[in-house]
């Protein structure tokens, strides 16, 4: 019988987890008892740093960055792909209490994911942050001072830098095509209050803290496939898939789900790449059905992982037909400029790339 | 930290034990649950699960054998399966890293999870030191492998043949007990 290797480590012995988490290198950097890794030694010294330079004032913090949080996403010869999708442009606003800034974004044309940073510039106004009586709240914008009404950013993660620097960041994710987004920063009253109008205006006459973020890669490229025979999400006839740099989203149209149908909606078409060294990658899979020999041949079958998905999201309703979209996020970048062919459920399909 | 003194002093349902150990780890311990719980779940799961981690070592105290493994590292034993328990029962989508599998014998299903414990000691013994590291960083702490290669100082693709070794000798390894049982 196969058993998962997750499963396994669930009763492994406590000892040998012991010897990792005591003897090594930890994720602990509060550890006292042993050398910390270079990671951490950059990390002490940035947070030194941003110690030294939040009570300098917000100019001079400038120079810090959150260690490496957008390097993750990219293998260690990916320098071309990640300098055209991070953006590090710094910018910033101030008041007599926070100093909100962009620290970075990374984003293609469907995902955007932005990390804030925000300090506070003296006691009373870290204890208003940290007691969440200050709020932050990222909005993505239609125009300058008209915010869009409904917002698509996903819930922030909230960072706290170590103790004493006075900084938390805000690392938001979310899947939009759009370029301008809004950071907020205010009392929770006016944040989220019933009677708040989703305007720059009415947040800065409230006396929150606005922070314009642009979010757009340096250019625009996605590969677009039109399968034929293709089903998704059950039993819906996928029209187009779209691999972009940091997702695939999949497009279809079908009748409304019946309720049998709804409850067992989980197919993903199996997605296999080829990039120009030859080298096969297998960027979606459906773990329900057994892999063609492509996608059980892949030279790369865990490069790519999925960060999350949205089931079978309807978009717009006309008549008896609905149309369908999921997507699905990469955790690492994709250099789609090296991909040559695909392979959907084992047949090769011609592919365009904008 | 005393760990000795704290135990005892949890042992005895003292809460300013716990509110020490919860000052000293619980920001650590929300960063264990938040690599498991956070891409699919949200902050308020994250702070159910760490305060379930600390009211288990409060109820379970008995059983924690400092000469095992400190209290950082039960906490972090406790957190990772209680927040993978929360995961499995709540999100719909399975990530990759939890459809790795490996084949074992049916016995090792019916094991006890004491008997379970010492074969997969067993068989991690048989591991290089890194292999052992990585495939626990990685199954175990949910960490990725590009953060486990700045940890461990190697190139990804290096963590990446380790693991993928790894797992290939401990499945062999798993399988041999089988056929010495």
């Amino acid at each position: 019988m196969k058993m998962s290797m997750t499963d396994i480590f669930t009763d492994i012995p406590i000892e040998s987890l012991d010897e990792i988490l005591t003897q090594k290198v930890s994720q602990d950097p509060s550890s006292n008892n042993r050398q910390p890794s270079h990671i951490y030694r950059r990390w002490y010294t940035a947070a030194a740093l941003a110690i030294v330079c939040s009570l300098a004032g917000c100019a001079g913090y400038a120079v810090f960055t959150y260690p490496e949080v957008f390097q993750r996403y990219f293998e260690e010869n990916e320098e071309k792909l990640s300098k055209e999708l991070i953006q590090t442009e710094p910018t910033q606003a101030k008041n007599g209490d926070y100093c909100m800034k962009m620290e970075g974004v990374l984003s293609d044309e469907e995902v955007k994911r932005i990390l804030i940073s925000v300090t506070a510039q003296n006691d009373d106004s870290w204890l208003c942050l940290v007691t969440g009586e200050t709020t932050f709240h990222l909005i993505s914008a239609k125009t300058d001072s008209s915010l869009a009404a409904s917002v698509s950013i996903e819930d922030c993660t909230e960072k706290e830098a170590k103790k004493g620097s006075y900084t938390k960041y805000y690392l938001c994710e979310t899947k939009s095509s759009l370029t301008d987004f809004v950071a907020v920063l205010g009392h929770r009253d006016k944040i989220w209050g019933e009677n708040s109008i989703e305007t720059t205006e009415y947040y800065e006459q409230n006396g929150c803290l606005i922070l314009p973020v642009k979010a757009s890669p340096q250019s625009e490229k996605t590969i677009t496939i039109i399968p034929k025979d293709t089903l998704f999400l059950q039993n819906i006839p996928l029209e187009k898939i779209e691999i972009k740099r940091l997702s695939i989203t999949l497009s279809g149209t079908a009748a409304p789900l019946n309720a049998a149908q709804e409850k067992n909606k989980k197919q993903k078409p199996e997605i296999v790449a080829q990039t120009t060294e030859g080298k096969t990658i297998c960027l979606l899979y459906d773990n329900t059905t057994p892999l063609t020999p492509k996608a059980a041949q892949a030279d790369e079958f865990h490069r790519i992982n999925l960060l999350e998905s949205n089931h079978s999201t309807p978009i717009s309703a006309s008549g008896e037909s609905i149309k369908y979209q999921a997507s699905y996020l990469f955790v690492h970048a994709l250099d789609i400029d090296q991909i040559q062919k695909i392979w959907i459920n084992g047949t090769e399909y011609p592919m365009e790339l904008n | 930290m005393d760990e000795g003194s704290i135990l005892a002093r949890i042992r005895k349902k003292e809460e300013a034990a716990l509110e020490q150990l919860l000052e000293e780890y619980e920001n650590y311990i929300t960063g264990i649950v938040s690599k498991i719980l956070l891409p699919y779940m949200c902050r308020e799961d994250v702070q159910e699960v760490v305060s379930d981690t600390f009211y288990k070592l409060w109820i379970h105290s008995e059983n924690i054998d400092l000469q095992k493994g400190s209290l950082k590292t039960y906490l972090t034993a406790i957190a990772r399966n209680t927040a993978r328990n929360k995961f499995r029962s709540y999100s719909k989508d399975v990530p990759l890293r939890e459809q790795d599998v490996v084949e074992v014998d049916e016995l090792f299903e019916r094991m006890v999870q004491k008997e379970r414990s010492a074969a997969i000691g067993q068989a991690l013994q048989n591991l290089q030191q890194e292999e052992k590291e990585i495939l626990i960083r990685y199954y175990f702490l949910y960490q990725d492998t590009n953060e486990i290669a700045k940890l461990m100082d190697m190139r990804v693709n290096t963590v990446k043949s380790k693991l993928r070794r790894g797992r290939k000798k401990l499945e062999k390894h798993l399988q041999e007990r089988r056929s010495e049982l």
